[in-house]
């Protein structure tokens, strides 16, 4: 890779008290880059991204992120040096305002320049300018989706992992997020998305990896994914 | 468009949360035998729409009948006991209970008609078990579930209530293409036991694989009636809920 790396997972196994999910991972992603991680249910895209952010624990291997180490470090630490994480499901506060949401994305923020990121996330979402003061939970679908990301971005990350994104919404803000996702990229972020929507991940992406029973058993180019005889039978169903 | 034989009849219905019309006058009717699939921008009204039917709301105007007589203001279990079978978009097992007792508990509190004694219930659960391919994980705790299987039971749940109408709301979504095909099967093996079938989902491989008929719901009413291939070309269906995306598709393929 010619770009400077971001992120690099080397032989990372970890799980829960039951037993791993994960086997030796590696993974790396460069600064900027959009990458997308594909695979079946249950085959752990959502642990992958949980022990990124330090809410699953490694047992074996590592985690280095900017050149740091960071296994096992608390998921504060870890939003600190410059991961966010968007979780399935967005996770609202639900009873709390939009804006309150968002600022409680910049928490482990020491930098005063919070009112400017709300701002920036507003430019993202426009439809969010309006219903600052609303609960969260009077939010539509796709709007709930756009404060998950919104508050993500509030903590400035190098690397934001967004996890089903597409959950449960119309086709039509599916494709509006879509647009943010690359609106993000270009302003210099790197993306983690895990989709079940896969044609549209590897639309979007620029490299993937597929998972398989907690195993990573394939990484390349988008594009060839998409054209990939076993992908498109396993994960596209074409 | 409606066979001669309508099942469940939906008559100006109306919901309201406040001033906000989230179900407003919506009339349409659904035939013995369909699949029917409902659509729609998020907050629509969808959901709201199977909540009218099944109970859980009260109707601020309109009527609802099954079979030809009213049910609307009736309790949701009373609803269930006639024939109209449901899910749940937040999937709520018994999370203590295995696969097996899980839909146990559906066949013994579900329809009137037939309903079975503890020893016949196990067996009901079986065969509804086979029915959506779970069988095989029918002594599992459901605490070992994947998020497809998960879905898989919440159909069970509801099957094994002996529905006559099987009201579906978005069992299919964070599934991807290849498992999506899977519960379609599972879904076309519901319908082929002679279940009538209406179900939510925002995927179109799910219309397009199943529905011969589909509905739009916009802002709380009816947008467009008719079939996939139609409705989904209908370029105020494509404004309002599909986008300039999946158009694209759509005439691409």
């Amino acid at each position: 890779m010619a770009a400077e790396q971001l992120l690099r997972v080397n032989g990372l196994t970890a799980g829960f008290a039951a037993g791993p999910v994960l086997f030796e991972i590696d993974m790396e992603i460069a600064r900027g880059e959009l990458i997308a991680l594909v695979g079946a249910n249950g085959a752990g895209k959502s642990t992958l991204l949980g022990t990124l952010s330090g809410l699953v624990r490694a047992r074996a291997g590592s985690i280095a992120f900017s050149g740091r180490d960071i296994t096992n470090a608390r998921p504060e630490a870890i939003v600190k040096a410059g991961i966010a994480h968007v979780p399935q499901g967005r996770r609202l506060f639900d009873t709390m305002s939009v804006e309150k949401n968002l600022r409680l994305g910049a928490y482990a923020r020491r930098d005063g320049d919070i009112d400017t990121e709300v701002r920036s996330v507003l430019e993202y979402f426009p439809a969010l300018k309006d219903k600052l003061n609303r609960e969260a939970r009077t939010l539509s679908g796709g709007e709930q989706q756009m404060v998950a990301i919104g508050r993500g971005l509030m903590a400035r990350p190098k690397l934001l992992m967004v996890d089903e994104m597409s959950l449960g919404l119309a086709p039509k803000i599916v494709d509006r997020l879509i647009d943010v996702v690359k609106d993000i990229h270009s302003a210099g972020t790197a993306l983690l998305l895990v989709e079940q929507d896969v044609l549209v991940a590897l639309d979007v992406a620029q490299r993937a990896y597929v998972l398989e029973n907690g195993r990573m058993v394939l990484a390349g180019a988008a594009a060839d994914l998409r054209d990939d005889p076993n992908i498109r039978k396993a994960y596209l169903g074409l | 468009m409606t066979s001669v034989d309508p099942q469940l009849e939906l008559k100006n219905v109306t919901k309201r949360f406040g001033g906000v019309a989230a179900v407003d006058d919506v009339t349409f009717a659904i035939g013995k035998g369909e699949i029917l699939g409902v659509i729609g921008p998020n907050g629509a009204g969808k959901t709201t729409l199977l909540n009218c039917i099944s109970g859980v709301y009260r109707l601020d105007g309109g009527d609802v009948r099954w079979q030809g007589e009213s049910i609307a203001g009736l309790a949701p279990f009373r609803v269930a006991r006639l024939g109209i079978g449901r899910t749940f978009q937040i999937v709520k097992p018994f999370t203590s209970m295995t696969v097996r007792e899980n839909v146990v508990a559906g066949a013994l509190f579900g329809s009137d008609e037939d309903r079975p004694r503890l020893g016949a219930a196990f067996g009901r659960a079986d065969g509804v078990l086979e029915l959506v391919g779970l069988r095989s994980k029918a002594d599992l705790p459901v605490s070992a579930m994947t998020i497809p299987d998960r879905k898989r039971l919440e159909v069970a749940r509801a099957v094994a209530t002996r529905p006559k109408l099987l009201l579906l709301d978005e069992v299919m979504a964070g599934l991807n293409p290849v498992e999506i095909d899977d519960a379609l099967e599972m879904v076309r093996a519901v319908h082929q036991s002679g279940v009538t079938v209406v179900l939510i989902e925002h995927v179109m491989r799910v219309i397009v694989g199943v529905c011969a008929r589909v509905v739009v719901l916009d802002v709380g009413r009816m947008l467009a009636d008719g079939p996939p291939d139609v409705v989904l070309r209908d370029e105020r269906v494509i404004q309002a809920y599909l986008g300039e995306r999946y158009a694209r598709r759509l005439r691409g393929s």
